[in-house]
């Protein structure tokens, strides 16, 4: 295979500017897949993908394109996950490329999401070709969008292709500019062989499957390869490129994309970035950019019913033979029982991890409050990584604690500049910058902490904004903070799973907000439930349930005991479902109360 | 040893609150068509060795039902099973609708025991209930009782209306208490799902009272009827020593019982099984097989378990338990526990689903 004959981009744009209907164009006009075979949005195939209308997991599919000019060419469109969690992933995938397209919706123009990830593009040295899709909309504002572009970019206005993915329009101008402007491949086929893993995941059948650009040399069916951060030796038992499903191959040459099975269980050993190389021909410096996956988001999950606790084990072990960045450990709780504290990479990662335990595994789960990871130091000298308030050492030791920041980039109308300045404040930011992006557009920087964020921070930048801004961020270091441990009490008993660290500045706020939310989530009970929220030993909150008095079905006759034993039977379940702490029955709700708290 | 139910959906008009099945149609053609499924279904079950200790004439208004039909079916259960001596044989009257001649064939007929529809003695109450009788019609209606000679008479109270208060339900208690009948079913009103009483309720119409007014009725009714020489024997039902309904206590028992007619649930064999709540349906079902059943259910020994925790509770001798620790969860003024035996109090029977739903969760 020549490699001057290759092309690897990716689609770099912002959920809903119509990435995946371009992609399924792209794979129409090129036959790679037939009108019957194209289900829409073909690239995204997990059933949660396509209600959240974005893509988890990269994956990558093979084209032939035969240019106007009569010469084949092989695209490789690699697709990039489109949310802030998977910057890493973004990144190595962007590395697998030598060219991008950046979609732009003709009337959304530019957002948070899109520049991250065009930085990232560019930093990655990648040929941008920019195209405003969706031009056919009434509401397409195509000169402006232009003129966004040129300033972002610094490209030409005609460079811009305009495109509608939807109605067929400037696909082939898309396939024919992937030609002319998105360089070859370097021919590196003489040296020895580095392959880069840009993405990699778990097939039931097969185990790992790792997806890997031929950088240097070429890879055969086999061969003996190693993969560089774990030293270990595999076979190459079989390798491929990507058509709609995967297609043999003998090699994989340099410049190409493929896929590489060797009869490995889990993916946490074929990691994201790793370079693959083969075992007769050792080499001393890796690819650039490999990183280890690193925990942002901590989280508790607990079976509903403590005997589905094994089960959930089971589930939280399949899906990380799937998601090598998914970090669990068993942790255990006085209110919630046994579980596990899970470790993600955002919160988009942790709903998606949630979602389908729930769905596909059928899990029924408690989760708690999430939390980030603080460093607390201590007076002996100590330092403590901890990333659940039950952590939290007592007081007394602790000399000072410090919590992990973001620097945040949010993509706004000018009109919601005041709004969202007063939201950063309100979130303990630190306000940085304003660039104007046109005149009715501005990023704002700022820097976080990510806790803040953690809570329901896209919610509140969708209300200021009326859902305009979008958002984007990334860690920065941690910085010393004055945290607290706030504690919930239910008729003085604490519950563990209802704690939380809160910035001093914040407790009074949050033990008040706590308090009357869990007032409302609560049901009433036989007795009365006094409801505390605590620092230390000093109440800073306090409300109450009243008690039920009068709940009684009067009749229970005519013989109908079936109805009522049923009824009876449905509570039981009910209550099945509630956590008993002390005399109080608390609703699981009640536990996912405090993240919906505003 | 068992009892039957003979379900008989004939009223003449429906009142709104009432969630039984029932038809308004009760013609001459209808009450035939009826009683001969009903006779259909007797014959089904027919078992010259089963013992039947109670007879039960439910409904809608079983006394609307034709002197003649009554007969038939009494002759049709004497003809299918061994009816014990002196069998307790109950039928549900409403006053206004039913005349001293009537009660006089029923003695003769061998009923025994009166279920009276009072339900109150206040005009606006009544009227509110959209009962077709007044105050006076009910008092009248037990004094023939009285007059036939009828000696087992329960009268049916309803509280929790809007605009009753505590003086008004301490008259229809008052007024109850001077009639002196050997029993009382109390009910506080329930809105049920389908009936009208719901509808209005959730248009605005008509209110629900506070929880605490119907907590303050039901001590109240507890109060004046035990003063007066009646045991609070089950949460809604009061008697005179002796004087328990035997047909309700044995759905509370375990006692096994057939039920006929449109809606019955029987309980036999091991069995829960109901009937088509449907005319057509019933009839069909009758037609085909003999009986009217739409569906059964075994009873398991998990669930007799809980159904004996569910309808012990209910019961003044209560239910046997041993799990002290979770009694803690109970506020104490709630029940009483001597020997395993634990029972509820009157503020305990006011919270019963409640503590039933605690218990049964431990089972």
């Amino acid at each position: 295979m020549d490699s001057s004959k290759i092309r690897n981009f990716c689609i770099i744009a912002h959920i809903d500017h119509g990435k995946s209907t371009l992609a399924d164009r792209l794979l129409e006009f090129t036959h790679t897949v037939t009108d019957k075979q194209l289900q829409n949005q073909t690239l995204d195939d997990m059933d949660l993908e396509r209600e959240r209308g974005i893509t988890i997991k990269s994956h990558a599919i093979q084209m032939n394109y035969k240019a106007k000019d009569g010469t084949e060419f092989i695209f490789n469109l690699i697709d990039t996950p489109g949310h802030v969690d998977f910057t890493y992933e973004v990144s190595r995938s962007l590395a697998a490329c030598e060219g991008a397209l950046l979609i732009v919706d003709a009337s959304q123009g530019v957002e948070a999401q899109t520049i991250s990830n065009l930085y990232l593009a560019i930093d990655s040295d990648l040929e941008i070709i920019p195209v405003i899709n969706k031009i056919d909309l009434p509401s397409a504002r195509i000169p402006e969008i232009k003129e966004q572009i040129v300033d972002l970019i610094g490209c030409d206005e005609d460079e811009i292709l305009l495109s509608s993915a939807k109605a067929g329009l400037g696909i082939e101008e898309i396939l024919e500019a992937i030609v002319e402007r998105v360089p070859a491949p370097i021919d590196n086929s003489e040296k020895p062989l580095k392959a880069l893993i840009f993405d990699s995941f778990f097939d039931v059948y097969r185990g790992a499957v790792a997806l890997v650009r031929i950088k240097e040399g070429q890879l055969k069916q086999g061969d003996k390869i190693k993969f560089f951060s774990t030293g270990k030796q595999f076979d190459a038992d079989e390798i491929g490129i990507l058509k709609l499903q995967r297609q043999k191959s003998k090699t994989l040459s340099v410049g190409n994309v493929g896929y590489l099975i060797c009869n490995i269980k889990d993916v946490s050993e074929t990691k994201v970035g790793d370079t693959v190389f083969a075992a007769e021909t050792p080499i001393d410096k890796p690819l650039a950019g490999f990183q280890e996956v690193k925990p942002m988001v901590f989280s508790g999950l607990f079976p509903v019913e403590a005997e589905d606790y094994e089960e959930l084990r089971t589930s939280i072990e399949k899906l990380k033979l799937n998601d090598a960045s998914l970090v669990y450990e068993p942790e255990t709780s006085a209110a919630l029982g046994f579980g596990f504290r899970c470790g993600f990479l955002g919160l988009l990662h942790m709903e998606i991890i949630q979602e389908r335990l729930e769905r596909e595994y059928g899990m029924n789960l408690i989760t708690t409050l999430p939390s980030v990871e603080y460093e607390v130091y201590l007076r002996n000298g100590d330092k403590l990584a901890i990333d659940s308030p039950a952590q939290l050492p007592d007081p007394s030791n602790i000399d000072y604690i410090t919590e992990p920041y973001v620097k945040t980039s949010i993509i706004t109308p000018t009109e919601f500049i005041g709004a969202l300045m007063q939201l950063i404040i309100e979130r303990r930011g630190i306000y940085e910058d304003t660039n104007y992006i046109d005149e009715k557009r501005a990023e704002i920087k700022s820097s976080l902490p990510l806790a803040e964020i953690v809570f329901d921070f896209y919610d509140k930048l969708k209300s200021y904004s009326r859902g305009y801004a979008s958002f984007d961020y990334e860690f920065s270091g941690f910085q010393k903070s004055t945290l607290q441990k706030l504690d919930i009490m239910l008729n003085g008993e604490k519950v563990d799973a209802l704690s939380m660290i809160v910035h001093k500045d914040k407790a009074y706020e949050w033990g008040l907000k706590l308090c009357s939310k869990l007032k409302e989530l609560i049901p009433r009970q036989m007795f009365e439930v006094a409801i505390q929220a605590s620092i230390g030993s000093k109440i800073i909150s306090r409300t109450n349930v009243r008690a039920m008095r009068k709940n009684v079905t009067a009749k229970c006759y005519g013989g109908d005991i079936s109805r009522k034993r049923k009824l009876l039977e449905k509570q039981k379940k009910g209550k099945k479902r509630m956590k008993q702490v002390g005399s109080v029955e608390i609703p699981q709700e009640a536990f996912l109360a405090v993240l919906k708290i505003d | 040893m068992a009892g039957i139910y003979l379900h008989i959906p004939f009223c003449s008009s429906i009142c709104q609150y009432c969630d039984f099945f029932v038809t308004t149609k009760r013609d001459f053609q209808m009450q035939e068509k009826y009683v001969a499924a009903i006779l259909e279904e007797i014959s089904f079950y027919a078992n010259p060795q089963l013992e039947i200790k109670t007879i039960y004439f439910g409904g809608g208004t079983p006394s609307l039902l034709k002197i003649e039909f009554l007969a038939k079916v009494l002759e049709e259960i004497y003809k299918n099973f061994k009816v014990t001596f002196e069998p307790e044989i109950t039928i549900e009257v409403n006053p206004k609708e039913v005349t001293l001649q009537d009660f006089l064939v029923y003695k003769k007929l061998g009923i025994n025991r009166l279920s009276i529809g009072t339900q109150s003695f206040e005009e606006n109450e009544l009227k509110f209930l959209t009962r077709l009788h007044s105050s006076n019609d009910a008092i009248k209606c037990f004094t023939e009782a009285r007059k036939a000679g009828f000696q087992n008479v329960s009268l049916d109270l309803i509280f929790g209306l809007q605009n009753q208060t505590l003086e008004s339900w301490a008259k229809s208690l008052e007024k109850t208490v001077e009639l002196n009948p050997e029993h009382i079913s109390l009910y506080g009103l329930t809105f049920y799902e389908g009936t009208k009483f719901t509808r209005k309720l959730e248009k605005g119409k008509i209110q629900k009272l506070p929880e605490e007014t119907e907590l303050e009725f039901y001590l109240k009714a507890i109060e004046v009827l035990t003063k007066n020489g009646f045991e609070h024997y089950e949460v809604s039902s009061f008697a005179k020593p002796n004087f328990y309904s035997k047909h309700n206590s044995s759905y509370w028992n375990h006692t096994e019982y057939l039920g006929v007619g449109a809606s019955a649930h029987s309980f036999f064999a091991g069995k829960r099984f109901w009937n088509f709540a449907n005319l057509e349906k019933y009839f069909e079902s009758v037609l085909k097989f003999g009986n009217g059943i739409e569906e059964e259910e075994k009873i398991t020994t998990e669930t007799l378990e809980l159904e004996k925790l569910m309808l012990g509770l209910r019961q003044k001798k209560g239910v046997n338990w041993n799990d002290l620790e979770l009694l803690k969860q109970i506020p104490k003024d709630f029940y009483t526990i001597e020997k395993n035996n634990l029972r509820l109090t009157s503020k305990g029977f006011a919270m019963y689903d409640s503590i039933a739903e605690k218990l049964a969760s431990y089972l």
